[in-house]
């Protein structure tokens, strides 16, 4: 009895002693760690629930609280922290900078930095924001702006299309100036290759004292990835984020009504000389009458996709004639192409043992209605950290890729078709067929296919000899291998090319077409790196960090080709299942796929006195196989120096407003081994001579000539010379970063110019130097505006202009093949005529400059063709003999470089709605394309766009484009863009590529913590997303401002970028 | 200290262990290399199959010898053609490539392990490429620099030389041809150049050099007999051997040309493997490349006479008419049926009404660019003409006397083939037939009926081969390219008006506006010029530019 009155009385305190606990008040004061001073506005709040307070202006804080309970302290710009209710009423709390901030920890070449102590020209990727909530399946792509100094760009919209990557613009002329992209420290030639999702870090490491740590590699910068791994000591987490969705092409041409668009190109063929214009026999007055007729009678009512003879289509002449017209785009292009992507995680970690695991899955699918092509992408990374012993940390990774991209096979060019034809050509069928047409192509196309599977395997060491030696070693295997397949095989359809009706239903493939491929490619790289790091601290002031390593490499690719054609049975596509002529092709060691090696040994020595006087010295020594022995090894040194002015005890009153200023110089040299090839080796190339022997079914295989070797031929050499200075301010709220740099590449390599008398290009080489000059600047914001509102910006810009300080052209020529470089030229000119309007009459002609050396064909110029400007005054339009001292009347009227790139992000947080806003642009680049879509008629039997129907006539005297004429595609000026009469490279014409894009948009929601832990769950966040929503742009044609691609060499003919909206959950339990 | 040592240990340790892991002398393992190529007769063989490209035959795209060269007074283009108006920077012509192979060759062959006989044969394949490239630079430039040797980019004194005069060119190529003829084999694959090739080659070269040496008198060149007799004697050598005549319009469109009697050498086409278009553009709605009035008129009449002299000759006001007891040859070069503007057979059209049929065959894959029919590139029919222009030149040249022998194993073979009456030899230079003394009233005054008939027989035989714009150069007649001085190969069939189709006012089709003028300007366009972008590499003054240019 007692015993249940005491428990009696023990529960009623119990219930009071509750009563009195959710009275607490919890008082403290928040300070910086830094340097002691109060902090106002940080957010205190009791964690589940939604109580939170602010602190005041002088960093106190009131606050209710049960025992228990858990405080967060967080503010912008500083780590949160997290303090647990105990006994007593206060809790002084004092903040430290967060990642933003100074003690930033960057990864730099073997090893990391902290911010505060870097002396290089270094950026890093705010990983979060530049690839969360998008949908991605390549980093680069959310990569565009991002970094100031580094240009990412893309020729077209295509599933597959590669990115163009840069640092600080072009390097050389030869190989692809790409920067080296290390994930993991191991060389990966394809961002792609990662998936976004694993990414814990990037940086960019920019001048060469950052980067000839990399040698000979590292000439024009190194993007440097790090992927999350095992962390020990973490709580188990999974989390799990997807992404679904549609995108839509940003900027198409329109198809023109036909009966304007045949008279169109009626009277510029007529112009040309030729009497009776056609297309495929169907004599352009009686087609365009035709579908005159068709649009008046049969427009409402023939709106199926089968076709009648005698209204939709007709024989006239023996030809078959096509009156419907049709909406090819709304008939070919899907509204919207979709796209997904998954991603779960898994981590945690123990005081021994750290794992990672992840899984993502993208899929995209592409912009065709028929057979659209697809991607599946299946990436699974798993990785693991292990204290062994006391002195041994052991690491391993495994990284697995497999993609998988499919197509229909391709019989023609599908884009490049697509666009050439008018709105009047059959995309529907008769008698259930179709005609012989891209629809019939694409509709009845087999698959292609291509699997690609990286394999990576990495084991690594970590050994704590003393307490300030570490040595870490680490041991990749990479294995990429790649399976083609391609499919071909008859297509039946009314073959209405030949003459003759009515049409016959015929294959439309040819004999070459009926046939299966496979492709298969090996590629093979081993890397191994070893670096010893010791650091110490000397007379308390003098801190010394030493490294010291070795980098070796190998690789090898091996890629083989077998095809057999008839087949049997397109079902069964296999060889054993064909049974015609065997195709067989393969490279080891050429081109694209080096097999070589790689290695070299170097060191770097990091000084500082009392973080003040920052120091840095790199070297390395570095062997290359794509040198002869005797130029193989050159040796890379580098050095930079930094001053933190704000660590000068006189400097200390400015410390309440600036938090740290550091001036920054470094100079060194990088090699650039990549020059397109093993050039010291005379090589005879094998080639397919168009001579078939007798007995024989292949084309035989002819050895050329060797090619003429220079005696001596080495790496191209690469100076950096940084300037920079980083300042942090107003309690570190704020932070800009400048750079200005100047970059030498001396001794690219070159075609020795040589008569042709010679029989061959000249040997290669060390002739030419490049000078590239540029700055970057980059202001970072992040600013608390109250309690649960805090805003941050990013912008970023850059710009740099490369010209040729040496080039072996005495004679200057512009454009000329392979040598159309000459000392002075600003790397991306484009030489052209200035535009002076129309000729308005024929006696205009007369009493104005002669262009009748620009007249090719029967071309003659008449009122409403382009006038040039006499920019030389002696009354005769000409390009001279095209050099820089004789360039007659031409000018440079443009570049093709993207010069003043930004990018703008503007985000915040209210409550548990995030936004984020980001702009890309690009200031100014000049692009001069070719083919019909930029240049109307540029070649006959093809199309009139809407947009080209504004051209001249004695009646619309200020249209657009000039007097129409057929075949515009050939110049009188040799080596020029193929492109002629009144479509000259021009001022007029020349599109402009500049561009303002709002890259993306995305609003989140978080829902709070009290309704998540309900559910167990530690953060639940949805979000809708938006890519290329708006563009301010003026190109010119209705193509989009990133656009350079084209089929067959026709400009904007290609996948177009789309706009994409998305939306997505990230859950983490 | 000891830190010190220990970080020295680590670091040997790792070099050690990085200098182990591969050495790096890989190389490009699928290239051939100079240093390691040259060991046996087959890889020279491979080498040697590069040359092959410049046998075009029918071409890729529109770039065949037939049809496509279509720049003469035998076809209109379906769109206006002219001369270059402007000098351009680079030229393919204007090229050395080939040569330097040739050249490399020839230094290599010593160094390679085989027979002295395969040795020789294959200096006498270098040289035969070597002759034959030369050849097709002076046919187009006049003087050009000839090399002889692999250069190094160091020999600015021979790479920047001024051109060496034609003269030394040819008796370079001459004694070039004649190693080869000398030491290649008589056959070393089946239809690959050997012996007789060479001869044909030979021929050809020495018939194209003779000739235009006596005509381009203002040049004051020697040698035109030493040519003439040397080429006469190379297609004699061929004469009466085991090659003969077969079906004329079977060379041109056979599916495998294989076998076939007249054909010394022939490129083949295969589908898929290697194809080409000129099936596919003389069966096509493009508009066709007609034959010209003035081609179609230099067909003789079954009677052998000119269409100016023969009562035959049923004139040209239906396309029947034309046809009429002509030479068989045009019955199967152009169709039955006219086709143009206004008057389009199955869709088709061609810039003058005659249709080109000769390259047709219904058996072929019909579509460019996948035609599979074979190409003659040295066949039987050039060898007889070339022996009989010889003859006829040497005769002009008062070195010899053509007899009926002559007439009856060259060209009355080929018109006995075409089933009209053969010439016969009734005082020098002057020929008959069917009994009837030849006095075309077409033939200029300084041309002997005798030549005036050989080179009928020429024009018409190889008709729309890519002989005739080279053949007019040499007879320095390029006027007839002119459109003011040869308005006949400006004009098609003679038609009714239909609206439609552009006429002059006799009624013949006007494949182009009568203000598209072409010009021929003498000496300017005898000979291309040499690309602008060449003179600024040599020391001033040393490269000079072609008259006219």
């Amino acid at each position: 009895m007692k015993r249940k009155l005491l428990l009696i009385f023990v529960v009623c305190l119990s219930f009071l002693a509750q009563a009195i606990a959710q009275e607490k008040t919890i008082t403290g004061k928040v300070t910086s760690s830094d340097d002691g001073s109060t902090i106002p506005g940080v957010s205190v709040k009791v964690k589940g629930t939604s109580k939170v307070v602010q602190t005041a202006g002088n960093g106190t804080y009131s606050i209710t609280a049960n025992n228990g309970d858990v405080l967060v302290f967080s503010y912008i710009s500083m780590a949160s922290e997290e303090r647990t209710v105990g006994n007593s009423n206060t809790i002084n709390v004092a903040l430290k900078s967060d990642a933003k901030g100074l003690n930033e920890v960057v990864v730099v070449g073997f090893g990391t930095q902290k911010k505060a102590n870097l002396t290089g020209a270094v950026s890093t990727v705010d990983v979060d924001k530049a690839f969360g909530s998008k949908p991605l399946n390549d980093p680069a792509k959310a990569l565009q702006g991002v970094v100031p100094g580094l240009t990412i760009t893309y020729g077209n919209g295509g599933l597959t299309s590669a990115p163009n990557i840069s640092i600080r613009g072009v390097g050389s002329i030869n190989g692809n100036s790409q920067p080296l992209i290390l994930v993991d420290n191991v060389e990966t030639p394809d961002l792609s290759l990662i998936n976004p999702a694993d990414i814990e870090s990037i940086s960019v490491l920019k001048d060469a004292a950052s980067t000839s740590i990399y040698g000979a590699r590292a000439a024009f910068g190194v993007v440097l990835v790090k992927t999350k791994s095992g962390k020990k000591n973490v709580p188990t987490s999974i989390n799990y984020n997807n992404n679904f969705s549609w995108g839509k092409p940003t900027s198409l041409p329109d198809f023109a009504d036909p009966v304007a668009e045949l008279t169109g190109l009626y009277n510029a063929s007529v112009r040309a000389g030729t009497t009776s214009p056609e297309i495929f026999g169907m004599q352009l007055l009686t087609l365009r009458d035709g579908i005159a007729n068709w649009q008046k009678n049969y427009s409402k009512t023939n709106t199926g996709r089968e076709m009648i003879l005698g209204q939709d289509f007709d024989y006239i002449d023996n030809r078959v004639y096509f009156f419907k017209q049709w909406d090819p785009k709304k008939e070919m292009l899907k509204d919207y192409t979709p796209q997904q992507n998954h991603n779960l995680r898994i981590q945690g970690g123990s005081d021994k043992i750290g794992y990672n695991i992840s899984a993502g899955y993208a899929n995209e699918g592409g912009i065709f209605k028929l057979n659209p092509d697809e991607i599946n992408k299946y990436n699974l990374t798993t990785s693991i950290t292990a204290a062994a012993t006391k002195w041994l940390d052991v690491d391993a990774r495994f990284m697995y890729r497999n993609f998988k991209y499919t197509s229909p096979y391709q019989y023609q060019n599908n884009w490049y078709y697509f666009w050439r034809w008018g709105s009047y050509f059959p995309y529907g069928t008769y008698n259930g067929n179709y005609f012989r047409s891209i629809p019939a192509y694409l509709a009845n196309a087999r698959e292609n296919s291509v699997t690609d599977n990286y394999n990576r395997i990495d084991f690594g060491a970590t050994l704590k000899l003393t307490k300030n030696l570490t040595v870490r070693a680490d041991y990749t295997i990479g294995r990429d291998n790649m399976l083609r397949k391609e499919v071909g095989g008859p297509i039946y359809a009314w073959d209405f090319w030949s003459a003759g009706t009515p049409p016959a239903l015929a294959n439309i493939a040819s004999a070459a077409q009926d046939v299966l491929n496979y492709g298969t490619s090996r590629q093979v790289k081993n890397t191994f790196n070893a670096y010893a790091t010791y650091q110490n601290t000397f007379a308390t002031n003098h801190n010394v960090k030493v490294m010291a390593g070795v980098n070796t490499e190998n690789y090898d690719n091996l890629q083989f080709f077998a095809g057999k054609q008839t087949i049997l049975d397109p079902l069964h596509p296999e060889l054993n299942l064909a049974v015609g002529t065997p195709v067989v092709s393969g490279t080891h060691g050429s081109g694209n796929f080096p097999v070589g090696g790689y290695g070299g040994v170097f060191g770097r020595i990091n000084y500082d006195y009392k973080g003040k006087y920052l120091l840095e010295v790199n070297g390395r020594e570095d062997a290359s196989s794509s040198f002869s022995k005797k130029d193989r090894w050159a040796f890379f040194p580098s050095a930079s120096l930094g001053y933190r002015l704000t660590e000068e005890s006189f400097m200390s009153f400015i410390k309440p407003t600036i938090d740290d200023i550091k001036f920054r110089a470094s100079y060194g040299t990088v090699g650039n081994q990549n020059v397109g090839g093993q050039f010291y080796i005379p090589t005879m190339a094998g080639s397919a001579i168009n001579w078939v022997t007798v007995g024989s079914n292949t084309k035989v295989q002819g050895i050329a000539a060797p090619i003429p070797v220079a005696e001596s031929l080495t790496w191209e050499k690469v100076q950096t010379l940084d300037l920079g200075a980083d300042i942090r301010f107003w309690k570190n709220h704020i932070g800009v970063s400048a750079d200005w740099y100047q970059r030498d590449t001396k001794g690219m390599l070159q075609n020795t110019t040589v008569g042709s008398v010679f029989g061959s290009a000249g040997p290669r080489i060390n002739a030419g130097n490049f000078r590239n000059k540029g700055y970057e600047i980059s202001v970072d914001i992040n600013y608390p505006v109250a309690t649960d509102l805090n805003l941050y910006s990013t912008l970023t810009f850059s710009d740099n202009k490369t010209k040729f300080t040496k080039w072996n052209n005495a004679a200057k020529t512009i454009y000329q093949n392979g040598n159309g470089y000459y000392e002075g030229q600003t790397f991306g000119e484009i030489w052209g005529f200035e535009t002076d309007g129309f000729f308005t009459s024929a006696d205009d002609v007369k009493n104005s400059p002669s262009q009748t050396k620009l007249q090719t064909g029967n071309f003659v110029y008449g009122p409403g063709d382009i006038k040039y400007k006499d920019l030389n005054g002696d009354g005769v339009i000409n390009t001279g003999g095209t050099t820089v001292g004789d360039h007659g009347d031409l000018k440079v009227i443009g570049n093709s470089q993207p010069r003043y790139q930004y990018g703008i992000r503007l985000g915040g947080n209210y409550k548990g709605l995030d936004f984020d806003v980001f702009i890309q642009g690009v200031g100014k680049r000049d692009y001069w394309g070719v083919g019909n879509m930029v240049i109307p008629a540029y070649q006959g039997a093809d199309i009139l766009y809407a947009n080209q129907l504004d051209y001249w006539t004695p009646e619309k005297p200020n249209a657009f484009y000039p007097n129409p004429y057929i075949s515009n595609n050939s110049t009188t000026i040799s080596n020029f863009p193929t492109s002629g009469n009144n479509f000259y490279p021009q001022t007029k014409y020349l599109l402009n590529m500049a561009y303002a894009r709002l890259k993306n948009v995305t609003l989140g929601y978080t829902f709070g913590n009290q309704w998540s832990k309900k559910y167990g769950v530690q953060k639940f966040r949805i979000y809708v997303s938006g890519q290329n929503l708006a563009t301010i742009s003026n190109v010119g044609v209705p193509i989009d401002p990133e656009m350079t691609d084209g089929e067959s060499g026709f400009t904007g003919r290609t996948f177009p970028f789309s706009k994409i909206y998305s939306f997505g959950v990230n859950l983490t339990l | 200290m000891k830190v010190f040592k220990s970080i020295l240990y680590v670091t040997s340790l790792l070099v050690v262990l990085g200098s182990c892991s591969k050495d790096l002398n890989v190389d490009t393992p699928d290239q051939f290399s100079d240093d390691n190529f040259w060991t046996s007769e087959n890889n020279v063989r491979s080498y040697n199959w590069g040359f092959y490209d410049l046998f075009t035959g029918f071409g890729t795209g529109t770039s065949g010898d037939f049809y496509f060269s279509s720049l003469n007074d035998d076809q209109a283009a379906a769109t206006f053609q002219n001369f270059a108006q402007n000098i351009p920077t680079t030229s393919g012509d204007w090229n050395w490539t080939y040569i330097r192979k040739a050249n490399i060759m020839l230094e290599r062959i010593d160094k390679v392990p085989m027979s002295d006989e395969a040795k020789n044969h294959w200096r006498g394949i270098a040289r035969f490429f070597r002759a034959m490239d030369y050849f097709s630079k002076v046919k187009v430039f006049g003087d050009v620099p000839f090399i002889n040797k692999s250069l190094d980019i160091s020999e600015n004194d021979v790479i920047y030389k001024p051109r060496d005069p034609r003269t030394l060119v040819m008796d370079s190529v001459l004694a070039d041809i004649n190693y080869a003829v000398a030491n290649i084999r008589t056959t070393d694959q089946s239809n690959t150049v050997n012996k007789d090739v060479a001869l044909a080659l030979k021929s050809r070269i020495c018939l194209f050099e003779g000739s235009y040496r006596i005509y381009h008198t203002e040049l004051s060149l020697p040698d035109a007999e030493k040519f003439l007799t040397e080429g006469k004697a190379a297609a004699e050598q061929l004469i009466g051997t085991k090659y003969a005549l077969g079906n004329y319009k079977d060379l041109y469109s056979s599916l495998d040309l294989t076998g076939n009697k007249e054909v010394l050498l022939y490129k083949r086409y295969l589908p898929g493997v290697l194809t080409h278009s000129v099936i596919g553009y003389t069966n096509s709605t493009t508009v066709m490349n007609g034959l010209t009035k003035s081609a179609v008129e230099s067909y003789a009449t079954v009677d052998g006479l000119p269409i100016g002299q023969s009562p035959l000759y049923k004139g040209d006001n239906t396309i029947k008419d034309v046809r009429t007891n002509r030479d068989a040859r045009l019955l199967v070069t152009i169709d039955s049926v006219l086709m143009y503007n206004g008057s389009l057979v199955g869709g088709q059209s061609s810039s003058t009404g005659y249709r080109p049929a000769k390259f047709l065959n219904p058996n072929a894959v019909q579509l460019a660019p996948n035609n599979d029919t074979d190409a003659p590139i040295f066949w039987y029919a050039e060898i007889l003409l070339n022996y009989a222009e010889t003859s006829a030149l040497l005769e002009k040249l008062g070195k010899y006397t053509v007899t009926q022998a002559d007439l009856d194993k060259s060209v009355n073979l080929l018109r006995t083939r075409a089933k009209i009456a053969p010439l016969v030899v009734s005082a020098p230079g002057v020929v008959s037939a069917s009994g009837v003394v030849i006095a075309d009233p077409a033939r200029p005054a300084d041309i002997s009926p005798l030549m005036w008939e050989i080179r009928r027989e020429r024009r018409v035989e190889l008709m729309m081969d890519g002989f005739r714009f080279q053949d007019l150069m040499r007879w320095k007649q390029g006027e007839k390219l002119d459109r003011a001085k040869n308005p006949d190969a400006f004009l098609g069939a003679k038609v009714a008006d239909n609206k439609k189709v552009l006429r002059n006012a006799d009624g013949y089709i006007l494949p182009y506006a009568p203000t598209l003028i072409r010009t021929f300007v003498d000496p300017k366009n005898y000979l291309s010029p040499i690309p602008s972008g060449q003179f600024a590499l040599y020391p001033s003054g040393t490269l000079k530019q072609n008259p006219g240019w």
